[in-house]
């Protein structure tokens, strides 16, 4: 069972805090499904960027840790540039349940800030950080330009808005654009197998 | 200002045994006693040697999702079962501590499996103030008694109605005085039968 009343406190808290660069919407009627935005941090090649990260939480949680994905398409060592996957200890074997949802998008936004090649989630991307780091910061900023951008994040609410004219739910499609990855015909398909 | 200060001042002075106003000023949602693990107002609170506070059954529940070792959620140290500490208020449950003694723990059992019994306290034998003469005339006392029936084999038991009470550090004293002298008193009457 999970613990809602353990959420809505850490909703709250993120919703009070507006300048500490990340919120998170819900996403699902569950609070299980949940939508984090994270501000590129400053003097980096993600500056600028607005990064969109699913979040998704187990029955256990808080006692085991968010799963958590950039639904944006990022460039860094320890992001996949294929599916989003992160790399990041406290997410995994070093989370504990005195972590939040915020800090744990804020410790995302210090992941962008440092890198760690050394424990890499993409070897491409960290080889390319090591030997060609001019190559790479360009890589990343134009990557952050094209795919994490305010009115991208704005384009996802509209495509869950033009699923929910369609009849279906804001709730389903918004889940529906989740596990499609952001795919809004594959969306609509799962939508009308779920009917 | 000034007045206020004094007023403060006076408050604290007062309340070093008390203190209970301080803390609604220093505290006002009083978060310090919410459990860092649901948030929530600690429910069978329970606090670690590091002094971090948490419900029984949420602390409980921690330590068997770890699988190597287990720490505290906020700092990372050590913990372990039998080293927490739980923290008796005034009120919260209205059952007689007695009977609570006999039915272990059932409201804990109903909500997540079962949750043993919270630790019980550690209660120390109550220390006797240093330098106060009574205290160290009885010490003195004990010697030219204590050999006589500790060579016979008579301990003088403590509080003499039969009590098994844990010995006081006082008691403790006077029982190696004693065996000190025990041990005096043969090497005299070894020395007396060999030369």
């Amino acid at each position: 069972m999970v613990d809602l009343g353990r959420i809505q406190k850490e909703l709250k808290e993120i919703d009070r805090d507006k300048t500490s660069g990340v919120t998170v919407k819900i996403t699902g009627n569950n609070l299980q499904r949940l939508t984090g935005y994270v501000e590129g941090p400053r003097d980096t090649a993600y500056e600028g960027g607005y990064f969109v990260v699913d979040i998704q939480l187990d029955d256990q949680y808080p006692f085991v840790p968010p799963k958590m994905r950039f639904r944006s398409k990022v460039w860094h060592p320890n992001v996949s540039s294929a599916n989003g996957a992160i790399c990041l200890d406290i997410l995994k074997d070093q989370w504990s349940p005195a972590l939040t949802l915020k800090t744990a998008l804020l410790s995302l936004q210090a992941l962008l800030s440092s890198p760690q090649p050394d424990d890499p989630q993409d070897a491409v991307v960290a080889r390319q950080y090591l030997t060609d780091n001019a190559t790479f910061q360009r890589t990343a900023r134009m990557w952050t330009e094209n795919f994490a951008h305010k009115a991208l994040a704005a384009t996802e609410d509209e495509k869950v808005l033009r699923l929910a004219d369609m009849g279906f739910t804001k709730e389903a499609a918004s889940v529906a654009l989740q596990t499609a990855h952001g795919d809004e015909n594959a969306a609509l398909e799962l939508l009308l197998a779920a009917v | 200002m000034d007045e206020k200060a004094t007023v403060t001042q006076n408050a604290v002075q007062i309340d070093a045994h008390v203190a209970s106003p301080k803390h609604k000023e220093e505290f006002p949602e009083s978060s310090a006693f919410e459990c860092n693990i649901c948030y929530d107002l600690a429910q069978s609170p329970v606090v670690t040697m590091c002094g971090h506070l948490y419900c029984w059954p949420c602390l409980y529940r921690w330590m068997q999702v770890q699988n190597h070792c287990r720490v505290c959620p906020v700092c990372k140290a050590g913990i372990e079962q039998d080293k927490v500490i739980p923290i008796y208020g005034r009120g919260g449950d209205n059952t007689d501590p007695r009977q609570k003694a006999q039915s272990t723990g059932s409201k804990e059992e109903d909500k997540d499996g079962p949750v043993p019994r919270r630790p019980a306290g550690q209660r120390l034998a109550p220390v006797p103030r240093a330098g106060i003469s009574q205290q160290s005339g009885s010490v003195n006392l004990q010697p030219g008694l204590g050999i006589l029936p500790t060579l016979f084999g008579m301990q003088q038991a403590p509080g003499q109605g039969g009590f098994a009470e844990p010995l006081t550090a006082e008691q403790q004293h006077q029982a190696f005085l004693s065996r000190l002298l025990l041990m005096l008193g043969s090497f005299v009457i070894m020395c007396l039968l060999l030369f």
